[in-house]
């Protein structure tokens, strides 16, 4: 089971260049797709959830055409966006009846017992005959989740999914995702490095439009292995501190100024080596510097 | 704080587009209403001018009545802003305390509210600007009735609006329930409104009515024509109670809302749980479906849950409620309080209920199609579901076409409510003849697919539209232009999608003569329906991108499986059907501005060469007709024997066929001179000359066969069952001035001089008493008519039924009029019952529907009573024969019955079903009967002149012999109802009419308000003076004068002079006045007491005003001295929802100008007591000539 995406671009009519020549091969199991706020994340997941045309490039998942077979691509689908609303004055259990319908799931008694599964398992049975519309945003998003789980999708795409969850929520969340992985493809978009670091076993990391990094998420932290050095400056010394070293990122403690600096070597004796992390990776990989 | 909100408030509205719509909205429609025809906002009877005060003032009326909903839903808005937004945290965090939020907020509202109104006097500005206006519409612009509108009308309702909308959103915290509370509230309103009108309760509903409305009315009501044009309805008593009321209510709604509204108040967990138990219900229904849906293969199953989930929204939207309230309101008030002129109700024939809920319903429905298919197609893009929804492996095919179904399924839902509620009035009524396949028919029929056309347009418009409100802005404005096009479209070959024939249902023959007109277009609408529907699949929005290049791109992907060839397919057949309809030629409907040019063109050229013109006249006439109902068609062979009459040679036969049927004609010694196939006239050259007392013959054949591609019914002559029509008129001689155009604005339009039709009435002038009235180019004709029909039939003619025989399974019959009569000629056929009963020698015989017996028996009794009366006191009656015929109501709707020689047809919708169970109820029935029996002396023995005052000798005449024969039977009680409705159809036409008034002894063709109406008056009022034997001697003497038939004719002058010879030389003055001048009066009982005396008796005092007034024909009036008798008279207790009690006293009374005190005596103690009480008088305001008698 293979979703190969190959130099895939996406140019929206203001000129911004959403996706720039984008190639991935993504295998069976957790997928992260980290990138900051405009990266070209969202469009990327539309584009895959056959909502958007590319400019030109191709997309595969196993033998099929992504981009020409998308009613078939469709069968095979689940997904959540970033954002969504629902029909007012319908009920959880109706709106989730609606979709399992359209999705296929045509006898009505197994339909019946996938929703209300479903509906336990996102922790919303109780709360079935309320209109989604008068859901929390937790329980609005849970339902976001349920949806994209009904009918077993073997190709799964979540655009920031454990945005307003709860921990226990959230926690619960990745258990399902890591279960429905081992039969499929699950892309998990998102800014939080946390979410990715503890699910996806391979991870590409997408800014203005461009994959920096494609690969195992392990590999990503090992390559600054002995590069990180943090060292604690007052915050009146960060700009001259930003001249001087490659910053990749700061942090307040204890009234003092922590800098975290990308170095082959110690920079000066007041650095410390510090362990790199997948945050490090990231801010290391959206720098300008890092970048180049 | 207050100022704050308050500005605050305002600047928000001010940025907003939906004010800036309403205003747009108010703005075009009055601007459209002045200017053009296709928006009429009625203006009040009488106002001259389109911009008179009174009109003017009415337009704000009409904005805070019509616009009611959208004033309420600014304040919903407004009011529920916080919650909607979510940002009641936000702003009760701020410190701002309730009543400075709750007032500033209300204020700046209710200024918002009232903007719209300025619409409207912007609208009026622009108008009278307008430099293609109709100038004489229009007089000089005053913007006092635009203030008094705003002041006095309009903002009292839109603050008492305001308050409405925005206490209950306070107190309910969300916005659908308001508005719908706010609809039933009207609604009931308007309902005990309608009864208080009902009772009599005038100054009561006056007082009530929130918009004032009825107040405005009342107060102009009796005023001139004169008054009517320039004044305005300003601060009058009963107004400002009435505003002062509703101001009252208002502030102390809001007064008591600030005290008690708190901010803390606002808690979401009552709406929760009513979602909860509101989606609770939805599911139970969910359940049921999917037992169903399990044995249908999959994509029909998804087709289907997307449809029942879309029609289960729909239904439960608010906006469907709102809808239906509205539906049921103008439903009911015609279904169970509609009465005719004489408070007579129609009993509820399932026919007439389906026009009332088709007709309540339309405006309902277009509005909800239009709305709600917005709604449907952006509803995942508004609710931001769309992401989720298109993603899902639905094929393109499955949510427009589950929506399309959704909606044309939801369409059935107003009809359905309708039809529950028609059978509720039925049973309620004790009427069980329901026809529930009848109403199902309907329910199913034609109108709902033209609905089920319109939502297919209306979502093909909106998948087009970038967004919901483009949309319905494009809607709107392809509405408009699509009305600008019928009339060009129509006159083409193809019909207009949407369009069908408008059906009419009758019980003789169901719709079946639509059958082939609804094939025809049923088929057309059926391919463009599916046109448009693939075309929506096509282009409907999926994914985020809906730029139109991708979506074009969209089409080939979509454009597989089935939906390839069917959309190939469907292109395929209409082309075909295309050519089919060019090939086959449909019949061409002319519009009615077509009929007024051919009309204007026909009298440009023809009138002054041929309309004094020595003409033959017809002396004897054959007609040989085959109808074949069943295929609507017909053979018609004429033979008309022309004469000259005259001394002169004559060398002209004008020719006038009939538009729609091909006629072949052949004139003895004719040939053809000009020919104009447009206005359907020929004119004939004679060579040689037809010399005096020479005849010819005129010899037409027609043969008539409906088109194969028919696309509405050309005409309703011939039908499966029930064909009515008149054979001569398919070769009219001579010029026909009856066509010419009438009305000043109309003729001038056209270039034609402002003059009568009929010429004027000149005592000297004895050339034009030679042609007559109801047969202008005929003399005293004798006729034979020979019908051939279906075996199952009865044909009627007039004559005596000579032979009737059966041949190759058809039936004939054979009539000949003997004696000779007016040629006037009519054929009626339909499987009709007949009830026969022989009067003095006479035949007379009722032929009607076999469900329609109800009222027979008055019918039969009302002509055997009028017969009797007409020959005791006019002359014998000239016929052995005497036939009352229903005729199917979709040959008139506004005719009730009429007279050709001894045959009288009578529609199916008027007294073969009125509801005469109730005794207190007036017989129409009887009277209509009776009315037309009158006819066979007024008319058939008397002919009238073809001038001025001639329908005088026809229809007043009529209708005072009508009227005896009633009040003998069925008493006085209802002389007054009877003159009551014609005095206020007399008052309220005149000042309606553009030309102006002549006296009734001149009343024109087209005055009916004066030779029905104010002639009755008349007659009734010279029978107090003289005398019913005094009269009856008069129209004897005028009939044996004027009765055998040759010129010249009688004329209204006659009439007068036959009366005058019977008059008592005192009242000459009076017979005068009443033919020869108009005059009115304004009589009032201001006092009636009544004492007792010793001997047990009872003295009753009156105090009364009189006025006598004389106008003139354009409504100026002046008080003339007054010395007159007039009826006094006193009643008992009235019961049985009759007016009055028993007469404890009628006697005539001389009185004079101004004030008068009579007195009496009676032998009881009268209830009511009154001077005029029957309204003989035509009295400007008849409510206060009897008055309550009280006990000093």
């Amino acid at each position: 089971m293979l979703l190969r995406i190959d130099r895939l671009c996406k140019n929206y009519q203001c000129g911004i260049k959403a996706l720039d020549n984008v190639s991935l091969q993504i295998p069976a199991g957790l997928f992260g797709l980290l990138g900051s706020n405009g990266a070209g994340k969202s469009t990327l997941m539309r584009i895959l959830a056959t909502l958007q045309n590319p400019d030109s490039g191709d997309i595969f998942f196993n033998e099929i055409n992504v981009l020409q077979q998308k009613p078939l691509i469709r069968s095979l689908l689940g997904y959540l966006p970033q954002d969504f609303g629902v029909y007012p004055r319908t009920s959880a259990l109706d709106l989730l009846n609606h979709i399992a319908t359209l999705k296929g799931m045509t006898d009505p008694r197994s339909r019946r017992d996938a929703v209300t599964a479903m509906l336990q398992q996102v922790q919303l049975y109780n709360d079935r005959n309320r209109a989604v519309e008068t859901f929390s945003g937790g329980m609005k998003r849970r339902f976001g989740i349920a949806q994209a789980l009904l009918g077993n999708p073997r190709l799964l795409i979540v655009d920031e999914p454990t945005a307003g969850l709860d921990p226990t929520e959230r926690n619960r969340f990745c258990d399902m995702l890591v279960a429905i992985s081992e039969q499929a493809v699950v892309i998990l978009s998102t800014h939080l490095v946390h979410d990715i670091q503890q699910l996806c076993p391979n991870m590409a990391v997408i800014d203005c439009g461009r994959i920096l990094y494609a690969g195992p998420t392990a590999d990503a932290v090992s390559r600054l292995k002995s590069r990180i050095w943090k060292k604690s400056i007052h915050i009146a010394d960060l700009p001259q501190s930003r001249q001087l070293f490659q910053v990749l990122s700061t942090r307040q403690l204890m009234g003092r100024t922590e800098i975290v600096v990308f170095s082959d070597t110690q920079p000066d004796g007041d650095f410390m080596p510090c362990e790199a992390d997948l945050e490090t990776f990231f801010f290391w990989q959206t720098s300008p510097d890092g970048r180049n | 704080m207050f100022r704050t909100v308050f500005l605050f408030e305002l600047a928000f509205w001010m940025r907003s587009r939906f004010l800036a719509l309403c205003l747009l909205f108010t703005f075009t429609l009055t601007y459209l209403s002045l200017t053009t025809e296709f928006i009429r906002i009625r203006a009040p009877l009488g106002a001259r001018f389109l911009n008179s005060p009174i009109a003017v003032q009415n337009h704000y009326i009409l904005y805070s009545d019509l616009c009611d909903l959208m004033i309420v839903a600014v304040a919903v808005l407004a009011a529920s802003r916080d919650f909607t937004c979510r940002t009641t945290g936000i702003i009760f965090s701020t410190g701002v305390s309730e009543v400075p939020w709750l007032l500033g907020r209300f204020a700046a509202t209710a200024i918002v509210a009232t903007m719209p109104a300025l619409g409207i006097l912007a609208g009026f500005l622009l108008a009278t600007c307008s430099p293609w206006i109709d100038h004489e519409k229009f007089t000089a612009n005053s913007f006092l009735p635009h203030l008094y509108g705003l002041i006095l009308f309009c903002a009292p309702t839109i603050l008492l609006y305001t308050t409405c909308g925005f206490v209950l959103t306070l107190r309910l915290k969300n916005a659908h329930t308001p508005i719908l509370l706010f609809a039933s509230l009207t609604y009931a309103i308007s309902l005990i409104l309608n009864l208080l009108i009902d009772r009599d309760y005038q100054a009561l509903a006056a007082l009530l009515d929130p918009n004032g409305h009825i107040g405005f009315y009342q107060h102009f009501w009796y005023w001139t024509a004169q008054e009517r044009s320039t004044s305005v309805v300003g601060f009058t008593v009963p107004l400002l109670l009435n505003r002062l009321l509703w101001i009252s209510v208002s502030c102390a709604v809001l007064m008591i809302t600030c005290r008690t509204y708190k901010f803390s108040e606002q808690s979401t967990d009552e709406n929760s749980r009513r979602r909860t138990v509101g989606v609770r219900r939805l599911r139970m229904e969910t359940s049921a479906f999917d037992q169903v849906a399990a044995l249908l293969p999959d994509s029909l199953l998804k087709l289907l849950h997307v449809t029942f989930f879309n029609l289960r929204h729909t239904v439960l939207s608010p906006l469907l409620m709102i809808l239906t309230m509205y539906f049921l309101y103008f439903l009911c008030l015609p279904l169970f309080f509609d009465v005719d002129e004489f408070k007579t109700r129609s009993l509820p024939v399932t026919s007439a209920i389906i026009d009332q809920i088709i007709e309540a319903s339309d405006t309902a429905t277009r509005f909800f199609i239009v709305v709600a298919a917005g709604l449907l197609v952006h509803r995942d893009r508004d609710t931001r579901f769309h992401e989720i929804m298109d993603s899902l492996p639905h094929s393109a095919v499955v949510i427009p076409t589950g929506r399309l179904l959704a909606l044309m399924l939801s369409i059935l839902i107003l009809p359905f409510i309708g039809i529950l509620t028609g059978i509720l009035s039925q049973t309620t009524r004790d009427y069980w003849h329901l026809q529930i396949p009848v109403y199902l028919s309907a329910l199913f029929g034609p109108v709902t697919w033209e609905y089920c056309c319109i939502a297919v347009a209306a979502m093909l418009v909106q998948t087009l539209a970038p967004g919901k409100i483009t949309g319905y802005l494009l809607l709107i404005c392809g509405a408009s232009v699509s009305a600008l096009m019928v009339p060009i479209l129509d006159g083409g070959v193809l019909p207009v999608f949407g369009a069908f024939p408008q059906v009419v249902y009758s019980d003789f023959h169901g719709y079946a003569p639509w059958f082939r007109s609804l094939l025809t277009t049923g088929i057309w609408n059926l391919l463009l329906f599916g046109l448009f529907h693939t075309a929506v699949i096509l282009l409907w929005k999926r994914g985020v991108d809906s730029a139109y290049l991708v979506r074009l791109t969209e089409i080939r992907h979509r454009l597989t499986g089935p939906l390839k060839p069917a959309a190939g397919a469907l292109c395929v057949l209409t082309t075909g059907y295309i050519l089919f309809l060019l090939l086959n030629q449909p019949d061409h409907q002319f519009s009615a501005q077509e009929h007024i040019a051919h009309a204007a063109q026909y009298e440009q050229l023809l009138r002054r060469r041929f309309e004094h013109l020595p003409h033959p006249v017809v002396t004897s006439a054959a007609y040989d007709i085959d109808l074949f109902p069943d295929r609507r068609a017909f053979k018609l062979k004429t033979d008309l024997t022309l004469e000259n009459t005259d001394s002169e040679p004559q060398t002209t036969v004008i020719l006038n066929t009939r538009r729609g049927f091909r006629t072949t004609v052949r004139i003895d010694r004719g040939y053809l001179l000009e020919d104009y196939p447009e206005l359907m006239c020929s004119i004939y050259r004679l060579d040689p000359p037809l010399l005096k007392g020479e005849r010819i013959h005129l010899r037409a054949s027609v043969d008539y066969a409906p088109t194969a591609a028919e696309l509405y019914i050309s005409n309703k002559l011939v039908l499966p069952n029930g064909s009515f029509l008149s054979p001569d008129e398919f070769t009219l001689i001579g010029y026909r001035s009856a066509g010419e155009l009438q009305g000043k604005t109309l003729r001038r339009t056209h270039n034609l001089e402002d003059r009568s039709s009929q010429q004027s009435l000149d005592p000297a002038d004895q050339q034009a008493r030679r042609r007559q009235l109801l047969d202008p180019y005929g003399r005293l004709t004798r006729f034979e008519t020979v019908i051939g029909t279906a075996a199952d039939q009865i044909a009627v003619a007039p004559g005596t039924l000579v032979n009737t025989w059966r041949q190759k399974d058809r039936q004939y019959f054979h009539y000949r009029m003997d004696p000779p009569s007016v040629h006037n000629p009519v054929i009626l056929s339909a499987q009709f019952k007949v009830a026969r009963e022989v009067w003095n020698g006479v035949d007379t015989e009722i032929y009607y529907h076999p469900d329609h017996a109800w009222n027979v028996p008055d019918m039969m009794l009302g002509m055997h009573r009028t017969l009797e009366y007409g020959s005791r006191n006019f002359s014998p009656y000239q016929f052995s024969f005497c036939r009352v015929l229903e005729f199917p109501r979709v040959h008139s709707e506004s005719l009730r019955g009429i007279a050709f020689p001894g045959v009288m047809p009578y529609s199916e919708s008027s007294g073969f079903t009125s509801d005469l169970r109730d005794p207190a109820s007036f017989n129409t029935a009887f009277y209509v009967v009776s009315h037309e029996v009158a006819h066979q002396w007024w008319g058939y023995q008397l002919l009238p002149a073809d001038i001025e005052g001639g329908k005088v000798l026809l229809e007043t005449l009529a209708d005072y012999t009508a009227m005896m024969v009633f009040e003998r039977e069925f008493g006085a009680e209802f002389t007054r109802r009877f003159l009551e409705h014609r005095t206020n159809h007399y008052l309220s036409s005149r000042l309606a009419q553009e030309d102006s008034e002549p006296p009734l002894a001149r009343s024109r063709i087209d005055q009916g308000h004066l030779f029905y109406s104010r002639g009755s008056l008349v007659m009734y009022h010279l029978r107090q003076l003289i005398g019913e034997d005094r009269i009856n001697t008069a129209l004897r003497n005028l009939l044996q004068k004027f009765g055998g038939g040759n010129p010249p004719y009688a004329t209204s002058l006659d009439l007068l002079e036959s009366l005058r010879q019977q008059t008592p030389i005192e009242h000459h003055q009076v017979l005068d006045e009443l033919f020869n001048q108009i005059t009115l009066f304004q009589n009032q009982t201001r006092s009636a007491t009544a004492q007792k005396l010793p001997d047990n008796t009872w003295q009753v005092t009156l105090l009364v005003e009189c006025r006598k007034i004389r106008s003139d024909g354009d409504g100026r009036e002046q008080d003339i001295p007054f010395e007159q008798f007039v009826e006094v008279g006193a009643f008992s207790a009235p019961q049985g929802g009759r007016r009055f009690g028993e007469p404890l006293y009628q006697k005539l009374h001389l009185l004079k100008s101004g004030s008068n005190s009579i007195t009496f005596k009676t032998q009881e103690r009268p209830e009511t007591a009154g001077i005029d009480p029957f309204l003989i008088l035509i009295d400007r305001t008849p409510k206060d000539n009897v008055v309550e008698v009280r006990t000093p």
